[in-house]
């Protein structure tokens, strides 16, 4: 009952403000923007993780269409489906890690508990970090996005910007929901690499970066339903392969708010909840 | 008697590093669910290229494939490429990063002062590597036998096995190579993931070398892991019988003599150079 009580005390505690929230994000921004060779790495390298889908695409295909493909995506253009993919699959990367390394972060550089004691919303501090993770993470994708664009001369048309720009940040708002989760378990766990890492590849296996889901067996199909990039993947193809408009992918976009919902109210109970245990082993410092 | 004491010296240096090994070992043991993981994580990689595989050519056969590999099952084709390469990647990164973690440790300085050989040190955490994935790639390959009935030479398994050792024997080389650059500028994490991407894009494991642009196939010529996949993937699939491997063999072997000199004297360099700036223990 004891436990309840102050538990329920860590969830009262909070008075979200925008300024606060554009302060912790900006930090980040700058602690990033120090390590340009960091940003070039991350903007290069995912570009040779996606040559080998190509290179085998092209081995197996004799070209970049297939009408195998297009039977089970829509298009048989299969290279713009995996390069797409593959970009967005960035911003997933960047959910799965970014927030949590943010905290794991403050953990190693000793600052974690001050800014935990500090008079500020936890809201800002998670909000703070998905925010510097997006800006930086938009920063390495468009890189690599007009580097495979360069190199393979496909012409993106983006006929629907506007619902392009919606599903993806309902896309972000969703996984941020679920990062949150994810800071809380550093909060415990301290370094949870192993289990991000399995995330991450399960993640890459379960939704459509490089083929639909149809291809999947049945067990796995029904896991990636319960994932939100499965639906803004779909949706974000549909309008920039498919030449759709919002109409047509209006049930993606409520099914992306409903995640979204769902998964912050998760989200943000469960890193309180790792913020409470953690404080009440003492263990916020340790690392 | 000279050479009595060089045998001595050398058991105790292979001594050493299987000490090395274990203590890896022990060390990684503590932590079940990264073993857990590291046990997955070759199968979770691969189902992505096999799925896509079947989607782009409608199902396991591909003409296209065949007329490039004389190989048309994709899944036969791509799985043992990946055991193989999953298998050279981790030993990469198990030997380019074993001076690293004494270093994140705090024991660098200890263990340099020691009385072995640094090459011993490396060894050891290499051949931790070589029995860790060594056992990833056994589970893969029965995995592979079960689920997609994979029909594997059981005449080609042990000279597979020559093409294991001598690549791990190059890789060796690489991971002194890049020892060298973690002992000078500390963040070896960056250098391995490059190194690793440019093999996992330059090898054959799921698409042959000649589907690559002509400065890519440039760099899979002197890659030593070109010649180990293609030696392993011919041995399990055709036999010991095909001349063709035997060369590759044969150039594997010369690339190893070339690796492991230019590994060892690029270390040496670099240690001398360390030494003199007096950064050993930072990072």
């Amino acid at each position: 009952m004891k436990n309840e009580t102050r538990f329920k005390y860590v969830l009262v505690d909070e008075t979200p403000s925008l300024g606060v929230t554009m302060a912790i994000a900006w930090k980040s921004v700058k602690i990033a923007l120090r390590y340009p060779f960091n940003i070039l790495f991350w903007a290069l390298v995912p570009i040779g993780w996606i040559m080998p889908a190509i290179f085998q695409g092209l081995a197996l295909a004799g070209g970049t269409m297939s009408a195998e493909f297009a039977s089970v995506a829509g298009t048989p253009d299969w290279l713009s489906y995996v390069i797409l993919g593959s970009v967005l699959y960035m911003y997933v990367m960047s959910a799965v890690w970014g927030m949590g390394n943010a905290l794991r972060w403050e953990q190693m550089s000793g600052t974690l508990e001050s800014l935990l004691v500090s008079p500020v919303s936890r809201i800002d501090i998670l909000m703070g970090a998905a925010l510097a993770e997006t800006v930086t993470t938009t920063l390495t994708a468009t890189v690599q996005f007009v580097v495979l664009i360069l190199i393979f001369g496909i012409p993106f048309a983006f006929p629907y910007i506007l619902p392009f720009i919606v599903i993806l940040t309902l896309m972000l708002l969703a996984f941020y929901g679920f990062a949150m989760a994810m800071a809380g378990i550093v909060m415990i766990f301290k370094d949870p690499d192993a289990l991000t890492q399995f995330l991450d590849t399960l993640l890459y296996v379960l939704i459509p970066v490089r083929y639909p889901i149809s291809k999947l067996p049945y067990a796995a199909r029904i896991l990636s339903l319960l994932i939100p990039a499965t639906y803004a993947l779909t949706a974000i193809r549909a309008i920039i392969l498919l030449n759709k408009d919002i109409y047509a992918i209006l049930d993606m976009i409520i099914i992306l708010s409903v995640f979204t919902l769902f998964l912050w109210t998760f989200g943000y109970l469960a890193f309180a909840y790792a913020e409470y245990k953690t404080k009440k082993s003492g263990g916020t410092g340790k690392y | 008697m000279a050479l009595k004491t060089k045998i001595n010296n050398l058991l105790k240096e292979v001594k050493a590093a299987w000490a090395i090994c274990i203590k890896v070992w022990k060390d990684e043991l503590s932590y079940p669910l990264s073993v857990l993981y590291f046990i997955l994580a070759p199968i979770l990689w691969l189902a992505p290229f096999i799925i896509f595989g079947f989607a782009i050519a409608g199902g396991r056969y591909s003409p296209v494939l065949e007329k490039m590999t004389g190989i048309g099952d994709i899944v036969t084709y791509t799985s043992l490429g990946f055991a193989f390469l999953g298998f050279a990647s981790a030993a990469l990164w198990g030997t380019g990063l074993s001076l690293r973690r004494e270093q994140w440790i705090g024991t660098l300085e200890s263990v340099l002062v020691s009385p072995v050989s640094r090459f011993t040190i490396i060894f050891g955490q290499g051949l931790h590597s070589i029995t860790h994935t060594g056992s990833g790639l056994v589970l893969q390959l029965v995995v592979m036998i079960v689920v997609f009935g994979i029909h594997l030479n059981l005449w080609g398994i042990f000279p597979s096995l020559i093409a294991v050792a001598l690549t791990i024997l190059a890789i060796q080389g690489i991971g002194f190579m890049i020892c060298s650059i973690v002992l000078a500028v500390k963040q070896g994490w960056m250098i391995i993931d490059v190194v690793d991407t440019v093999f996992w894009v330059v090898t054959s494991t799921a698409y042959p070398i000649t589907i690559l642009p002509a400065f890519l196939q440039v760099v899979a010529r002197v890659s030593p892991i070109t010649y180990g996949v293609e030696s392993f993937r011919g041995f399990l699939l055709y036999g010991p019988w095909q001349p063709w491997i035997w060369q590759n063999i044969v150039i594997l072997a010369v690339l190893d003599i070339i690796y492991l000199t230019l590994g060892y004297l690029i270390y040496l360099k670099s240690e001398e150079r360390v030494k003199k700036k007096g950064t050993v223990h930072k990072f």
